[in-house]
């Protein structure tokens, strides 16, 4: 069959699925700016389930508790905090073949490690037959004294084209030890030519901010009745920015020994009491729930409640769970022939047995390159959800569901598949049981009345929050008269022609400049009457006051980035020289004479300001580990580093050419802007948004000519519409000034 | 512009390149993403959400590699994330990949339309059947034509996965697998 035949027929048929034409550019484009966003699960009502059998959690016999010790940390799960919080002291990574390999966030509370790692930059699985050998077996941590923590978890976080993250949990690093070696996951598969595994990341670890984000965690202690009767409880309760994160246990009560409950058989339903569907997804990876269940056999759960306005209580139903049956074991005997072949298949085998208790037979026996598929059916409407097999020294292969009626299972050889005949070993079946079990909930207090979330509670004081925002922005000052220079503004790049304007910094007296433009860097002359921008077909010089514009003759198509020098003598600027390659940087005069490469190098690089008497460019670099601020010397060609924000961008340099102002990760759920020496030092943390919310935040921003002021954008979300603007921040006396326009603000210039 | 150019400008700052990229692919990739979350709305939001994240990840994007099939991977990725998150661990008490393939293979040799068109809708609801994992397996070989190891590795992938729960997947992609190479 032409497997393009196939993507042809999937692809014809999603299309004639989807009721509307695709335009997401609108969406997208009005987010790109964002600095944090969350995906918004629409979930398809779930089918009410039948109730047979109603349990009820007595909620009077019910006790709740704010834990003392334990906490919830996004990103990183439930924490013990009878010992104190340590935290990772920076990013470690580790590039090799362009793999890098990462370590983001590593925390140690008094019950755990947990690590977050990342891997970025792999373009295809350069070596899949080593990647099948690689498994979650090499993850580790060592200790300075050579001994080994033992892994609790590991849960994959998120997935993508080129890399992965995940989250491992180990046992925790004892304190007064304050250094660990990570190995990471096998990473064979990945590499081009990698061999031997020798990866290792060295981790430091500082005790936690004050202010980390740690959420209290409500435990609900159910009455010994009620928990006696209920398989399925709930035990800890979180309140979220934008819900409830419910945990608990399902526990069959009575099983034999050599019995366990696994999972959930099919997915729980969640409905208040008028009977509604209440959205929620699973939650497990959020809470960093251990893959090894509950010590009575059963399994955790946690659910994530998308919201907090229901009608009280809510009822959660569960109508099958797996079970293995680990002492369950059946035999029989096979005859394969003296010669078996791939695709062989053999049927009406009349091979009948009993597994777990019920009667089950051979449906057919397929032979595969490594060794036989055998499918069984049910005689008695038992659903098998798997069974292991095992023929002398197979080893496991896949084995599953096909369909409601049958079930199978694949026993793999090493070496040379076996003819002739051959015994045959089942054990460890799967089966689904039916039940119905269900639980309620309703919050102790009413969630309109809720008390500020720890994020909140917790942020950085700093100039410009969401709460100094919504203050300024509700009870709005005169904007200063004295604001210096012109901004430059651009709509929304929806419109299909955009324009450039000119206005003063509040966004009064606004003179469009030019239509058409789709390179969005802007710059002026020191004295700010003329502009310097891109076109399609090079670099322009416009006079504000007239209009006129002229090309820049060794300009070409696709230069861009422009800056001019604050003494006027020169301009910079990026040209792409192959299409595949990353720009380089180019100087020529004001006047246009003197084109000339100003480094053989070539970066992603952004260029961000000059020293004060034309003698150095600074520039951004972004490479693998982030954004890099540097400066590159005219006289001589060379180009050093200075500064390299953790998990932000270089965002400008002060007129003085002194300092920076960039964006930096404050800790795992806030980001900060700060403003600083090159180097980095004597830093002051100017504002602070939490990326867990999604009601404020900020992105870009433009200082003034006179340094005094930044003008930052603003992403504030009320009644699920999100408003771009932009705000003014006097850096020396915090004041916040809001301003109303919506446009993009491209540049602020003399 | 081609993309090539698209990502270059897009490297450097100007989301007019990303606003090419939007237009040129966004169609097929909600066609992908629809494949595996089985809703409109949803699938919309998963690409949305995958170019947003290559906006801001495009710095690691190694342009000697085609656009195309790296954004429908992740599309396919990020979609298969949203379906579990969205429809949890559970086991498909309905689905059957087998089907799913006999309507494939039925469809690429049908001669009438209107039989051409019913058997895409069976497809459709086939694949609604079958659990997120088995999905995308589905959409993994047949609509992305990654090899064997490749699906091997991007089911299994990120690490630390419940091992047990991806037996039915595994079992169903073994079926899978082995029809297509009676085929051949």
């Amino acid at each position: 069959m032409n497997e393009k035949l196939y993507r042809d027929i999937l692809d014809s048929a999603a299309g004639d699925s989807l009721s509307r034409n695709t335009n997401l550019w609108p969406k997208i484009s009005a987010q790109v700016e964002k600095k944090s966003f969350m995906l918004s699960l629409r979930l398809r009502p779930m089918v009410l389930l039948l109730i047979a059998v109603l349990v009820l959690l007595a909620l009077s016999g019910a006790v709740y508790a704010i834990g003392q010790s334990l906490g919830y940390i996004p990103g990183i799960g439930l924490v013990d905090q009878n010992a104190p919080l340590r935290i990772l002291a920076e990013p470690v990574g580790l590039t090799r073949d362009g793999v890098t390999v990462k370590v983001e966030e590593a925390v140690i509370s008094a019950d755990k490690t947990v690590i977050k790692f990342s891997m970025e930059g792999v373009s295809q699985y350069a070596n899949p037959q080593d990647l099948t050998k690689c498994d979650d077996r090499s993850t580790g941590m060592s200790l300075p004294d050579g001994s080994h923590l033992n892994m609790i978890a590991g849960y994959g976080l998120d997935g993508w084209a080129s890399g992965y993250e995940a989250r491992y949990t180990f046992d925790p690093v004892p304190s007064g030890v304050n250094d660990a070696t990570f190995i990471p996951p096998c990473l064979q598969g990945y590499m081009p030519n990698a061999n031997p595994e020798d990866w290792k990341l060295a981790l430091h670890f500082i005790p936690a901010p004050s202010q980390m984000t740690v959420m209290p965690v409500i435990e609900v202690t159910p009455s010994l009745q009620a928990a006696n009767q209920n398989p399925l409880t709930l035990e800890k309760v979180i309140e979220t920015d934008n819900g409830y994160i419910l945990a608990g246990a399902f526990n069959l009560p009575n099983l034999p020994p050599n019995e366990k409950v696994l999972q959930f058989g099919q997915p729980p339903s969640i409905t208040d009491a008028s009977g509604q569907d209440v959205p929620f997804t699973f939650a497990d990876y959020k809470l960093d729930l251990p893959a090894e269940k509950t010590p009575a056999g059963g399994f955790l759960w946690a659910f994530d409640l998308d919201g907090k306005q229901f009608d009280w209580p809510l009822t959660i139903t569960v109508n099958s769970v797996a079970v293995q049956f680990s002492g369950a074991q059946a035999q029989f005997e096979f005859d394969a022939g003296p010669n078996s072949t791939d695709g062989q298949i053999w049927e009406n085998l009349n091979i009948h047995f009993e597994l777990a208790g019920h009667p089950v037979q051979a449906l057919n026996v397929i032979r595969t390159p490594a060794g036989y598929q055998f499918n069984f059916v049910s005689d008695d409407s038992t659903v098998f959800n798997s069974v292991d097999i095992s023929i002398g020294d197979s080893m496991q292969g896949l084995t599953g569901m096909n369909g409601l009626d049958s079930f199978g299972s694949e026993a793999k050889f090493a070496g040379a598949v076996p003819s002739g005949r051959m015994t045959v070993l089942l054990s460890h079946p799967v089966i689904l049981e039916s039940g119905n079990w269900q639980t309620q909930w309703k919050p102790e207090r009413d969630p309109t009345l809720s008390t500020p979330t720890a994020a909140s509670q917790s942020a950085p004081q700093t100039c410009l929050t969401a709460d100094s925002w919504k203050a300024a922005f509700a009870n709005p000052q005169p904007i200063p008269t004295d604001l210096p220079g012109r901004i430059f503004l651009q709509p929304k790049l929806d419109d299909p022609n955009p324009a450039i304007y000119v206005a003063n910094p509040d966004g009064s007296n606004k003179q469009e400049v030019g239509r058409g433009w789709k390179f969005q860097f802007v710059s002026t002359s020191p004295d700010g009457a003329q502009a310097l921008f891109s076109q399609e077909d090079g670099l322009y010089i416009m006079n504000l006051a007239t209009g006129d514009k002229r090309r820049i003759p060794d300009s070409l198509p696709g230069d861009f980035g422009a800056l001019w020098s604050p003494g006027g003598t020169r301009i910079a600027f990026l040209r792409v020289e192959s299409p595949t390659s990353y720009p380089s940087i180019y100087m020529i005069n004001a006047d246009g004479t003197g084109l000339q490469k100003a480094t053989d190098e070539t970066g992603d690089y952004y260029l961000r300001g000059w020293l004060p008497d034309d003698s150095a460019l600074f520039f951004a670099e972004l490479t693998r580990a982030g954004y890099t601020l540097k400066k590159l010397e005219l006289s001589s060609g060379t180009i050093s580093d200075f500064f390299a924000p953790k998990g932000g961008n270089v965002d400008a340099i002060t007129p003085d050419g002194k300092g920076v102002v960039f964006s930096e990760r404050i800790d795992e759920t806030n980001q900060g802007l700060y403003i600083a020496h090159l180097d980095g030092s004597n830093r002051r943390l100017i504002a602070s948004a939490s990326l867990s919310s999604e009601s404020w935040s900020f992105g870009q921003t433009k200082l003034s000519p006179d340094g005094k002021w930044l003008a930052i954008v603003i992403y504030a979300t009320t009644a699920n519409q999100t408003d771009e603007s932009v705000t003014l921040l006097n850096l020396a006396t915090c004041q916040i000034v809001p301003l109303s326009y919506k446009d993009n603000l491209l540049a602020w210039t003399p | 512009m081609d993309d090539l150019q698209a990502i270059q400008r897009l490297k450097n700052g100007d989301i007019g390149g990303l606003e090419a990229l939007v237009t040129r692919y966004q169609s097929k990739a909600v066609r992908a993403a629809f494949l595996v979350v089985h809703d409109e709305s949803l699938a919309e939001d998963v690409v949305q959400d995958t170019f947003i994240r290559i906006y801001r990840r495009i710095q690691h994007f190694d342009s000697s590699q085609s656009f195309e099939p790296y954004l429908l991977r992740s599309v396919v990725n990020a979609a298969l994330n949203v379906a579990q998150r969205a429809e949890g661990r559970h086991l498909s008490l309905e689905g059957d990949l087998a089907q799913v393939e006999g309507w494939l293979s039925q469809a690429s040799s049908v001669g009438s339309e209107i039989e051409y068109r019913e058997l895409k809708q069976q497809i459709i609801a086939a694949l609604s059947k079958l659990e997120p994992r088995q999905r995308a397996a589905v959409i993994q070989r047949y609509y992305l034509n990654m090899s064997e190891k490749e699906m091997a590795v991007a089911l299994e992938a990120p690490p630390g996965t419940v091992k047990w729960i991806l037996n039915a997947a595994r079992a169903k992609l073994r079926s899978l697998l082995g029809s297509e190479r009676s085929a051949k």
